[in-house]
C-alpha cells in the first residue's frame, strides 16, 4: 500500500513519470466552454485536453513530400453554445505570411466528414465520400490584417505602373483586366473577409470552395511557433458542411504546410484521421 | 503510366494522361533568319493581355538573343543541365524526356525560377558568342561572331508539362484547336505548372495568386484570324496555321508544307517531349552543334533546304505569304509567279508576287537630257 501511495506521488512529479503521449485519449475531445459566437483566443482552450498528431510524409499523390518540415502539432477543441475552434500550434522558426513570385504562405488545415459517422479516405476523403476542410492561411490572414500588398509592395524595385485599367472601368469591364479575379476566383479576392477558407473535397486533386464559407481564424506567430485558432458554427449549413452536433462521434484529420520550404499543395505534412468527441 | 506518340522525337513516350489529338491545331512557323527583335509581337502581347495588376513582369511573348539570352534566366540550360547529355543522329531521339527523367514523387523534371531570374526580360540581348561559345566576345579576330533573335511564345504543346504537372487538373487543352489554357477558376496557385513547363511560359500572378499563360488568342482564331502577336509582326517572320500529324500532312497547308514536305521549319528543343507546336527555320548562320541541341536532328537540312529557297518556287511561295493576311490561310495555293492564301471557307484572304517587279532605267534620260545617279 505504501509502495502504490509512494508510486503515485512521485508519478505526480513532472518528468519521473514513463514518457508517454501527452494527456488524454487516442482522440481529440472537443470540450464545453461558456458563451456563444466565434471563439478566437488562444486562452479559450485553457481548460482543453492536448492531443499531439504525428505529422506523416505525403507519399500517395504526386507530387510527394517524403520529409514534411513540420514533425507534429499540438491540438486542442473547444466548443461553446455555437461555435467549435481547433487551436492548432506547430513548430515553425519563420511566419511565412507572404505569398510571392518564388515563396509560399504558412497553411495549417482540418478535415471532417461531411456525413458524421463516414470515415472517408484520410486522403481528402475519397469520391463518394465527401470531407470538409478548413483551411487557414497566413496569406489571407496578411491580407484581412493590412490589406492585399500591391506590386510595389512585394517588390519596391519593380516596374510597376500606376494606371490600371480596372480602375478606371464600370465593374463588368474592369473584370476583364482582373484576371482570376475577375473570374470570381476566390484565391484573387482583394477584399478577404476570412483567413480561413471553408471548403469540400472527395480525394485528392478535387478540392473545392464551399458556395457558404462559414468559417474563421487567426493565427499568432511567437518567433519559434504558430498558434492558429479555426472556428465554425457547430450546425452544418447544408452543402456537405460537417455536422458537428455535440454528443455525436466523428473524425478529424490535418495537414500542415511550411510555405519557406516550398510546400504547397500536395507537398504537404499530413496526419490521419483521429476520434473527435464534441461534449454534450 | 499511358504511352503516347511524340513524332518529333521518333518514338512513343511516357505521359501521365492517354494520347489524344485535337481535331485542329494550332501552329506556326517563325523564321529565325528575319527576326530583328524589335520587340513588336512581345508589346502587342502584354497591350492585349498582360496590363494587369501583377502581371508586370509577364511576357507571354518574349524575344531573347541567342546564346546568352533568356527569360527568365537560363531556362533551357539550367533544364538541359538536368536532362543530361544526349546524342542524336538519326530521328529517333534515345534520350529520355522530361515526363521519363521525373525525379521519385515528381511528376515531371523541372525547377521553379527564383524571383529574380524573371527581373530582366531582355538580358543578354545582342551579347554574341565565338564559335564553341566559351566566353562573350568583345573582340575576336577572325571574325566568326554569331547570335539570333528566339521570339518564343507558348507552343501549346501536344503532350504539354504544365498540364501534366497540374495536380488539380487545372490546365486543359481545348479539342477544337489544340489551345492549352489556365483554368483562371480553378487554380490554386501551386505553381507546379510553372516548374513543369520546360520552356517557362507559364507565369504566376502574385496580386491573383494564380498562374496565368498565353491563351493563344484563342477569341480571334475563333475568328479566322491570327494571334496578336503574329499579325503584329513588322519583320513579317512569323505563319500561323495548323498543323496535322506527319502522316496526315496537307501539302497545300502552309504549316505542313514547310515542317513535313520540306522540312524547313524545326520544333524548339524537341528532347524535352512536349511535341512543342511553334517551329522555326533555323538561322543560317549559327553553328551546326548549336543548332543540333536547340532544333534536334535535321537542323543543318533545313538549313541546307532554306538556303535553295531562290530555286524552290512552291518553299518560296509559302515564304513569301509570311505577314501577308491577319486571317489565319488553311491553304495556299501557287500560280505562276503569283502565291494565293485562302481562309477556312475556301475565300481568298491573300495574293502576293513572289517577286517584285524590276524595271532596269538607263543611265541617261535623253527625254530630259539628264543622267540617273544611283544616290539615296
Amino acid at each position: 500500500m505504501r509502495r502504490i501511495l509512494l508510486a503515485l506521488v512521485l508519478l505526480t512529479i513532472p518528468g519521473v513519470a514513463p514518457a508517454q503521449e501527452s494527456a488524454g485519449p487516442p482522440g481529440l475531445v472537443m470540450a464545453k466552454v461558456a458563451g456563444k459566437g466565434p471563439i478566437r483566443e488562444t486562452k479559450a482552450f485553457e481548460g482543453a485536453a492536448l492531443a499531439t498528431v504525428a505529422v506523416m510524409p505525403q507519399l500517395v499523390a504526386t507530387p510527394h513530400q517524403p520529409s514534411p518540415a513540420v514533425r507534429t502539432i499540438e491540438v486542442r477543441a473547444v466548443r461553446n453554445a455555437d461555435h467549435a475552434a481547433i487551436l492548432l500550434e506547430w513548430e515553425d522558426d519563420s511566419a511565412d505570411w507572404r505569398t510571392a513570385v518564388d515563396g509560399f504562405g504558412d497553411m495549417v488545415a482540418v478535415a471532417f466528414p461531411s456525413l458524421a459517422g463516414t470515415t472517408p479516405a484520410p486522403f481528402m476523403g475519397n469520391p463518394g465520400a465527401r470531407v470538409e476542410i478548413l483551411q487557414w492561411r497566413a496569406d489571407w490572414q496578411s491580407d484581412l490584417e493590412r490589406g492585399p500588398l500591391s506590386v510595389h509592395e512585394l517588390y519596391p524595385n519593380a516596374y510597376a505602373a500606376d494606371f490600371h485599367h480596372e480602375d478606371h472601368l464600370p465593374e463588368a469591364s474592369a473584370n476583364a483586366f482582373r484576371g482570376a479575379a475577375g473570374a470570381g476566383n476566390p484565391m484573387a479576392e482583394r477584399k478577404r473577409h476570412s483567413a480561413v477558407q471553408d471548403l469540400m473535397a472527395e480525394g485528392f486533386g478535387s478540392l473545392t470552395p464551399r458556395a457558404t464559407q462559414s468559417a474563421e481564424g487567426q493565427g499568432r506567430h511567437d518567433g519559434r511557433r504558430w498558434h492558429v485558432v479555426i472556428t465554425r458554427p457547430l450546425a452544418a449549413d447544408g452543402d456537405s458542411a460537417a455536422s458537428l452536433e455535440p454528443g455525436v462521434a466523428t473524425s478529424i484529420a490535418f495537414a500542415v504546410w511550411n510555405g519557406s520550404q516550398g510546400e504547397v499543395g500536395a507537398r504537404k505534412g499530413w496526419a490521419s484521421w483521429i476520434p473527435l468527441e464534441v461534449t454534450r | 503510366m499511358p504511352r503516347v506518340f511524340n513524332w518529333q522525337i521518333g518514338r512513343e513516350m511516357d505521359y501521365p494522361y492517354e494520347g489524344s489529338r485535337p481535331k485542329r491545331q494550332f501552329a506556326a512557323v517563325f523564321d529565325t533568319n528575319k527576326c530583328i527583335a524589335c520587340q513588336t509581337c512581345s508589346l502587342a502581347c502584354k497591350g492585349a493581355w498582360t496590363s494587369g495588376r501583377g502581371q508586370e513582369y509577364m511576357f507571354w511573348n518574349n524575344v531573347e538573343s541567342k546564346p546568352y539570352g533568356y527569360f527568365p534566366l537560363g531556362w533551357d540550360v539550367k533544364l538541359l543541365e538536368q536532362l543530361g547529355v544526349r546524342e542524336q543522329t538519326g530521328p529517333v531521339y534515345d534520350g529520355k524526356t522530361i515526363f521519363e527523367s521525373a525525379p521519385g514523387g515528381e511528376r515531371i523534371l523541372g525547377y521553379l525560377p527564383d524571383e529574380s531570374d524573371w527581373a530582366h526580360v531582355n538580358i543578354g540581348e545582342d551579347d554574341s558568342g565565338g564559335v564553341g561559345i566559351e566566353r562573350g566576345a568583345h573582340f575576336q579576330m577572325p571574325h566568326l561572331q554569331w547570335m539570333f533573335y528566339l521570339a518564343r511564345i507558348c507552343n501549346h504543346c501536344t503532350y504539354p508539362g504544365c498540364l501534366a504537372a497540374c495536380p488539380r487538373q487545372s490546365i486543359y487543352k481545348r479539342p477544337e484547336d489544340g489551345v492549352v489554357l489556365l483554368d483562371q477558376t480553378r487554380c490554386r496557385g501551386y505553381r507546379e505548372c510553372v516548374k513543369g513547363c520546360p520552356y517557362k511560359k507559364v507565369f504566376y500572378n502574385p496580386v491573383t495568386r494564380v498562374s496565368e499563360k498565353c491563351i493563344g488568342c484563342y477569341p480571334r482564331i475563333e475568328e479566322g484570324n491570327i494571334s496578336t502577336c503574329m499579325a503584329a509582326c513588322i519583320g513579317k517572320i512569323r505563319m500561323q496555321g495548323w498543323i496535322s500529324p506527319p502522316d496526315q500532312a496537307r501539302e497545300d497547308s502552309p504549316v505542313d508544307f514547310l515542317v513535313h514536305v520540306r522540312k524547313v521549319a524545326k520544333p524548339l528543343y524537341p528532347q524535352f517531349g512536349t511535341e512543342p507546336n511553334v517551329y522555326y527555320v533555323p538561322p543560317v548562320h549559327v553553328p551546326p552543334a548549336f543548332l543540333a541541341q536547340m532544333f534536334g536532328a535535321g537542323a543543318e537540312d533545313a538549313k541546307a533546304v532554306y538556303q535553295r529557297a531562290f530555286d524552290d518556287k512552291d518553299l518560296l511561295a509559302v515564304l513569301t505569304l509570311f505577314g501577308s493576311t491577319p486571317r489565319i490561310v488553311h491553304r495556299f495555293k501557287r500560280e505562276g509567279e503569283v502565291v494565293l492564301g485562302f481562309d477556312e471557307t475556301g475565300a481568298e484572304v491573300a495574293r502576293v508576287p513572289m517577286f517584285e517587279p524590276t524595271i532596269l532605267r538607263p543611265f541617261e534620260d535623253v527625254a530630259r537630257g539628264v543622267y540617273r545617279h544611283n544616290t539615296t
